[in-house]
């Protein structure tokens, strides 16, 4: 492709080929738009570049582990649970992509073609209107602009493409979707489903809903994927296309239209406003490899680049007209940022069901949706928190003594008890103290300020903690779960990988950034339909709210563009 | 299968016999590269003994039949810093000095009830600390790279890349359980 400005000009410029860009770009393309989709990290192709992703435990020479030169140099990405000789290329390091941590805050990042959508836990719970409306009853935060009925049909939407395995619960405050058969939950598991269901009015343990291809349908085998195998190394990449990522799905899907063009490399340097025309006309890029830049051109520019790093592509897009940052007439971009309190687990044995165990492996488990201030403000906290909940059995070895004794044990190991575990997934309330912001001094190797990163959390956070152990420890002992053990990680914040806001939506623009469609209050061609457009965090895990959110935003925007209003 | 296995050996020590040549001019070299350990031939061959005398071949697979050997000293070449690699290497010769001590001659040179009582000693504990250390450091290390091979994770397992499956309902007899 030659640099003459006709090549260079598209109708839509989307920034980031995760989680939310490629559903941007899939929906645009589909659409008849010719688009433009820049990727800062290299190319990620399906299958192709999944090199362990075939690969049997004794082909990693540490069995998994890291080289301890690796993780003493990088800390943070070495707390993540995904993180290993599996995986390792696909995450950033430390010390390749600093940045500032005023607090501590444990940033996991997936530079590449796709972006984290290879390594999400694929967890697909939907947002009620006991979410939506959590800031404007509780008070914190401002108004969502939009309610579940809003959104409810882009859920579906998104749902049958991307495939998700679940049941029809009927719980208000976790909608139904369009499902495909769910992974049951085990015997441990449907007892203790049992025994909270019978002991608790508005709690439920469920399967947890996730994105993958339990039984799939004609739209997925159009896209090249086909039955999930229960491998559960998800995290490789998934050369059967079982779980739904960009690499997998909406990013195929988008280039089969023609429409497409794909640039990886590409560090989007800022978002170019035209302050005559008064609004944006393209993107400043600098080439990861070359260090050049170049300017694209388009008619509208969606910022997807992952919550966190859209904010510092928009606090570094200045002009005269935004001084401080594209669409930053209220001094709020970069502020307001929060995230999921994931800090307390819990584990037990049951003894019980001794003569059934489990086979074959599951990419989900069990699922407890928010019960806490659901209808009413009723503890010293605000909001409240899902949990996790699954049960399992392991293998347990004796490993006393040597020779052909151990040798026995070891080759015949006893089965363990059941074993159960829950995990909290805590609703954070946004703040102005917790921001990003750029440096002031440090650049990156792109020339690019470093983001300085403020999060913490509060006593709000403290007062969930106690209350889940509580709950939770009070649920286990009436199912009669032993040896009950609560730990708090006091994880950074961060290491949720939930990391939301700092653009945030609201109707009003003195006090939000963008409006009910995503778009900049201020800039109206430029939409944010990442993490970054989050108003609060609820306790759901978030990708599929940026699913819907995208393919909504993006078909507005197609719309707009027909009517001639962008 | 099992004759699938036995060829793929076969190309194994083909290879290595048309390589060996070329390094006889270094007398005692490891069969692995390292990045820290100075190791050479004898201390691996050693190694490998204690190894086959934690875990010994007999009908099923031994230590050395998996090479866990040398998934210990891969292990402790990348995965442990200077420290435990040092303690690693005096635990290592303080072992064999054990073995001098109490037959005048190297664990090597040792017959296999000799063998058998120095770790028996060291299971027990009854040797110097950094003998014990070296010793537990090792065997924990050999289990899990014995457990973890494919001819015991694989082949005696049968680890499933993929199950395709799922049953939360299934009775502990029909399951045979992966290590």
């Amino acid at each position: 492709m030659d640099d003459s400005l006709k090549n260079r000009t598209f109708d839509v410029i989307v920034i980031g080929s995760g989680m939310s860009g490629g559903w941007v770009a899939k929906e645009c393309c589909e659409k008849g738009l010719t688009t433009l989709l820049l990727e800062r990290g290299r190319d990620v192709k399906h299958v192709k570049d999944y090199p362990t992703t075939g690969k049997m435990p004794w082909e990693f020479e540490h069995r998994g582990k890291m080289p301890i030169e690796v993780t003493k140099e990088n800390p943070v990405v070495s707390r993540c649970y995904a993180y290993g000789e599996a995986t390792d290329h696909f995450f950033v390091k430390d010390n390749e992509h600093p940045y500032v941590q005023e607090k501590p805050f444990d940033w996991i990042r997936g530079y590449q073609v796709g972006g984290r959508s290879l390594l999400w836990a694929r967890q697909t719970q939907r947002w009620s209107d006991y979410d939506f409306e959590g800031p404007a009853r509780d008070g914190f935060a401002v108004d969502w602009p939009i309610r579940y009925k809003d959104i409810a049909p882009w859920y579906s939407h998104v749902e049958k493409f991307a495939g998700i395995a679940g049941d029809k619960d009927g719980i208000p405050q976790l909608p139904d979707g369009e499902f495909l058969p769910a992974f049951p939950l085990n015997c441990v598991e449907k007892y203790f489903k049992e025994i909270v269901e019978k002991n608790y009015t508005g709690r439920n343990v469920i399967s947890g809903r996730c994105a993958h291809l339990s039984k799939p349908q004609p739209i997925h085998f159009e896209q090249g994927r086909v039955q999930c195998q229960n491998r559960t190394i998800c995290e490789r990449g998934c050369p059967f296309g079982g779980y739904f990522s960009s690499n997998a799905s909406t990013i195929p899907w988008a280039i089969k239209t023609g429409k497409l063009s794909l640039r990886p490399d590409s560090v989007v340097q800022s978002v170019i406003y035209d302050q005559d025309k008064g609004k944006a006309i393209g993107v400043r890029v600098i080439d990861r490899i070359k260090k050049n830049t170049i300017e694209y051109y388009a008619k509208v520019i969606f910022v997807n680049a992952g919550a966190l790093n859209t904010n510092l592509i928009l606090l570094s897009s200045k002009s005269g007209r935004f001084p401080n940052g594209l669409g930053n007439d209220n001094d709020l971009l970069g502020k307001y940022v929060a995230f999921h309190n994931y800090r307390v687990r819990i584990s037990a044995e049951y003894d019980g069901f001794n003569e059934l165990t489990t086979d074959g492996r599951r990419p989900t488990s069990g699922y407890m949706p928010r019960f806490r201030n659901v209808y009413r403000q009723e503890t010293d906290f605000l909001r409240g928190y899902a949990a996790g909940f699954g049960a399992y059995r392991t293998n347990e070895t004796n490993t006393e003594g040597f020779g052909l004794a151990l040798k026995q044990n070891l080759l015949n190991p006893k089965l363990g008890p059941w074993k159960v575990g829950s995990h909290m997934m805590g609703e954070t309330i946004p703040k102005i103290t917790n921001t990003v912001a750029l440096d002031e001094t440090k650049n990156d190797e792109w020339g690019m300020p470093l983001l300085k990163i403020s999060m913490d959390y509060d006593d709000n956070d403290e007062k969930m903690i106690r209350d889940y152990t509580e709950q939770l420890t009070e649920m286990f002992e009436k199912a009669g779960f032993t040896d009950i053990v609560a730990t708090d990680s006091k994880q950074a914040p961060g290491l949720d990988i939930h990391e939301m806001g700092g653009v945030r939506m609201g109707y009003d623009p003195k006090t939000s950034l963008l409006n009910k469609w995503h778009q900049l209050h201020a800039c109206k061609n430029v939409f944010v339909t990442d993490g970054a457009c989050m108003t609060s965090t609820s306790t759901q895990n978030p990708s599929l709210t940026y699913m819907a959110f995208s393919a909504r935003a993006a078909n507005y925007a197609v719309e707009e563009l027909k009517k001639g209003n962008l | 299968m099992q004759r699938r296995t036995a060829v793929k050996y076969l190309f194994v020590v083909a290879a290595g016999s048309a390589i060996l040549p070329s390094c006889l001019y270094k007398k005692d070299k490891a069969s692995l590269v390292f990045n820290h350990l100075d190791i050479n031939a004898t201390q691996e061959k050693l190694l490998a003994e204690i190894a086959e005398t934690i875990i010994p071949a007999g009908a099923a697979p031994g230590a050395r039949d998996t090479y866990a050997h040398l998934f210990v000293l891969r292990m402790v070449d990348d995965c442990y810093d200077a420290e435990k690699q040092h303690a690693f290497l005096k635990g290592l010769n303080e072992t064999d000095g054990l073995a001098r001590k109490k037959f005048g001659t190297s664990f090597l040179q040792s017959h296999k009830q000799q063998r058998n009582e120095i770790v028996s000693l060291l299971e027990n504990k009854r040797a110097s600390e950094g003998a014990v250390d070296f010793y537990f450091m090792m065997k924990n290390l050999t289990i899990q790279g014995y457990l973890t091979s494919k001819p015991v994770l694989g082949n005696i397992f049968r680890y499933e890349l993929i199950p395709g499956r799922y049953n939360g309902f299934s009775p502990v007899n029909a399951v045979i359980h992966q290590a």
